[in-house]
């Protein structure tokens, strides 16, 4: 009779530290599922906050560039909107290709540009010699092409309306300013 | 009660109130709309820009006059001949203009010069292009418009306007 | 002791480790959450303030009154770092490129900057000048003055804390972080005229607080607008003890030191700008040194208006060209701003400015593409 109460209140207490034991099994489940759960939105948050870098990047590249002496025209201190000088444009881009100002200008513009893509094409007027291709697409003239990183997702590109003005014929012809973005997608 | 039943009682408290906490938190993340800076951006100056781009450019096939002069003659007494008159020649231009961007980009527009409420040339509208495209600035929703006066002195000003209809 | 007993008290003690364990890992948990956050927190700051400055910065005359949470900011320019950063928190955004003019200390509610474009007289770029209402700048007229101090007031944006002060007056101090007094000095050939520390509360300050810049006409009949000498001063005691001069061309510059912490911080943004200066030099010198060429080949008159010489010296320029380089002779913006700003390279650049204004009025008038 002893033998068996004993093993009876044996039983019991394996049951009752079953049961706790179940009930921290679940609840570490239950934690641990959650901290998945946790990470995973975490992780969608900071890639809609870079997404939404990219192009905050791009709108402050497009700024950059659609102010800057280095392209702009002016005539007497008195700077044109809307415009790019485009001998200031070749000798902004052979700037970067320079024996003596290469690398400096590329380290001192990057901080500027970043990792993007700039470049105009003349829409009007239309095919002339020098600004279409063979196959009669616009000629892309870049200024700045810096996507470094095949892993990178990009902004969508900014188009710009823009006076292509060439000082030497008092020329004025109409083109497209493009900024394309690109930044390190998170996996 | 039995105690059993209690404590099988408050773990599935625990857990519907768990549930209900990932469905708001569901509900909240989903919902939340993607960032849209860039194409703000770009559509807030996009008709400023043009405009303002278009007026500055020069035609070489007519003597380098720039398309504010055309618009000059156009609404005034069109002695300029390209040989076509200023206001075909501008319709020309801005249209090829309008083919290599705005068309392009399937932009939803709506152009007009006008003098005195009175258009000077007939308006360009892309719905002209493709249907779905077709802008209509009094009943549409519209992005910031670019506008300009071009002086015709002394007649007053033409009003050069470019409606961005949002599609 | 009964089983019962021990039962409960084995169950007590499993709780407690059990509570134990879950409490310590959700303290560390929520620990390492404050920490991210805080850093999330401060970053977004840094990121709010770089997106508004770089806005600022890319207009001319442009001017941004920059809501922050109570926060210090410091602004750092030396040799080989500038940046600025969350006083003590390690966050920080580098500025190796943009001349920034500051205190070194900047703590409150709101951040002003403003920017003003510096001519040589091509636009090179634009100066971006930092400040909040906790620094009062206090411009000393003592109608000797030709008229800089008024301009010099007056080129300050209206939204900064600042006041003219005439002789009799003395600054007051309305619980501000710093003051900074300037002064003006026509020529006085060798001997120049002690500057005398203001009377009245000002004098109760610690010395670091209070601080001068006295602009310095260098020779007789110049234009101090254009360039001159600055001297910067700090209080110590009751007097001013000097801890720097330098020198200064055209207005924006001039006003980098009326706002830059001291001599060093100054001279470093100075830097910056003459290394900006010097790849414009280079551009400027490809892109007429081609018109001219052009202009030469079509037997235009205009090329005989350009002159490259005064932006670079050909050797210098590099040997990759498919043009005539030309001989240059003498000195060139670019060599000016290799040397830094000292009396004799302002006084310099002062000449090649005059040349250029010349120069891009005949083409002007000739209808000739420009230089600016």
């Amino acid at each position: 009779m002893k033998n068996r109460q004993a093993l009876s209140s044996s039983k019991k207490a394996q049951i009752k530290f079953g049961e706790t034991i179940a009930i921290v099994v679940v609840f570490i489940v239950l934690v641990f599922f959650g901290l998945i759960f946790f990470g995973s939105t975490q992780k969608e948050g900071i890639q809609e906050q870079l997404r939404e870098k990219v192009q905050l990047d791009a709108v402050s590249v497009v700024k950059e560039v659609s102010n800057m002496p280095e392209l702009h025209c002016s005539i007497a201190q008195v700077e044109e909107l809307n415009c790019i000088d485009i001998t200031k444009f070749a000798s902004f881009k052979r700037l970067f290709e320079s024996d003596i100002y290469g690398n400096q200008a590329n380290m001192s513009y990057i901080h500027y540009f970043g990792d993007s893509k700039i470049y105009y094409t003349q829409v009007y007027p239309a095919g002339e010699p020098g600004e279409v291709d063979d196959e009669g697409n616009p000629v892309e003239h870049v200024l700045w092409d810096n996507h470094i990183d095949e892993n990178t997702e990009s902004s969508d590109e900014m188009q710009v309306p823009v006076v292509l003005h060439n000082p030497v014929t008092d020329r004025r012809a109409f083109g497209i300013l493009f900024v394309k973005v690109y930044s390190r997608s998170i996996e | 009660m039995k105690r059993s039943q209690a404590e099988i009682m408050g773990l599935a408290i625990i857990v519907l109130l768990i549930s209900v906490g990932f469905i708001f938190y569901v509900a909240f993340t989903v919902t939340k709309t993607p960032s849209r800076v860039a194409e703000v951006y770009k559509y807030d100056q996009m008709g400023e820009n043009m405009v303002n781009a278009l007026l500055e450019i020069t035609v070489p096939d007519c003597e380098d006059y720039s398309i504010e002069q055309l618009i000059s003659d156009c609404a005034m007494q069109e002695r300029i001949r390209c040989p076509a008159s200023s206001c075909d020649e501008l319709r020309d231009v801005i249209e090829t203009i309008f083919e290599g961007t705005l068309n392009h980009w399937y932009v939803s527009y709506y152009f007009t010069i006008k003098k005195d409420d009175n258009d000077i040339m007939t308006p360009i509208n892309a719905g002209d292009y493709n249907e779905e495209r077709s802008c209509d600035p009094e009943n549409d929703e519209t992005e910031r418009p670019g506008w300009l006066p071009v002086s015709v002195f002394p007649y007053g000003d033409v009003i050069v306007r470019l409606d961005i209809c949002r599609k | 002791m009964k089983r019962g007993a021990i039962q409960s008290m084995f169950a007590w003690i499993l709780m407690i480790i059990i509570g134990s364990v879950f409490i310590l890992f959700f303290v560390a948990f929520i620990s390492n959450q404050r920490a991210a956050s805080d850093a999330r927190i401060g970053s977004s700051l840094i990121n709010h303030v770089d997106t508004v400055l770089t806005t600022t910065k890319v207009a001319p005359n442009a001017f941004a009154d920059i809501e922050i949470p109570k926060a210090k900011f410091e602004f750092v320019c030396e040799e080989d770092l500038s940046l600025y950063q969350l006083y003590g928190k390690g966050i920080n955004k580098e500025t190796p490129f943009d001349v920034i003019f500051s205190p070194d200390i900047l703590e409150g509610r709101h951040l002003l900057a403003f920017t003003r474009d510096w001519h040589v007289p091509f636009k090179v770029m634009n100066f971006l000048y930092v400040t909040n209402d906790a620094v009062a700048y206090y411009f000393f007229d003592d109608l000797d003055n030709a008229g800089m101090i008024e301009d010099m007031y007056g080129y300050v944006h209206d939204n900064v804390t600042k006041e003219i002060i005439n002789v009799g007056q003395q600054p007051v101090n309305n619980n501000y972080d710093k003051i900074r007094i300037i002064y003006y000095q026509e020529y006085a050939g060798e001997e120049y005229p002690l500057i005398m520390f203001p009377e009245g509360e000002i004098r109760e300050l610690k010395d670091r607080q209070v601080t001068a810049v006295v602009i310095r006409q260098v020779q007789e009949m110049t234009d101090a607008h254009l360039y001159g000498q600055v001297l910067f001063y700090e209080k110590e005691g009751n007097t001013w003890q000097e801890k720097g001069s330098s020198s200064y061309f055209t207005t924006p510059m001039l006003l980098g030191a009326i706002f830059s912490e001291n001599k060093e911080m100054y001279e470093c943004n100075v830097r910056k700008a003459f290394k900006a200066l010097q790849m414009q030099a280079w551009m400027q010198y490809d892109r007429i040194a081609r018109i001219q060429s052009q202009y030469d080949d079509e037997g235009n008159f205009c090329g005989a208006l350009l002159d490259p010489c005064l932006f670079m010296d050909d050797e210098d320029y590099g040997a990759e060209n498919d043009f005539d380089v030309p001989d240059c002779i003498g000195n060139s913006y670019h060599d000016f701003a290799d040397e830094g700003p000292t009396t004799d390279t302002v006084a310099g650049l002062y000449e090649h400015y005059r040349f250029v204004i010349a120069m891009n009025t005949d083409l002007l008038r000739g209808n000739c593409a420009v230089i600016y």
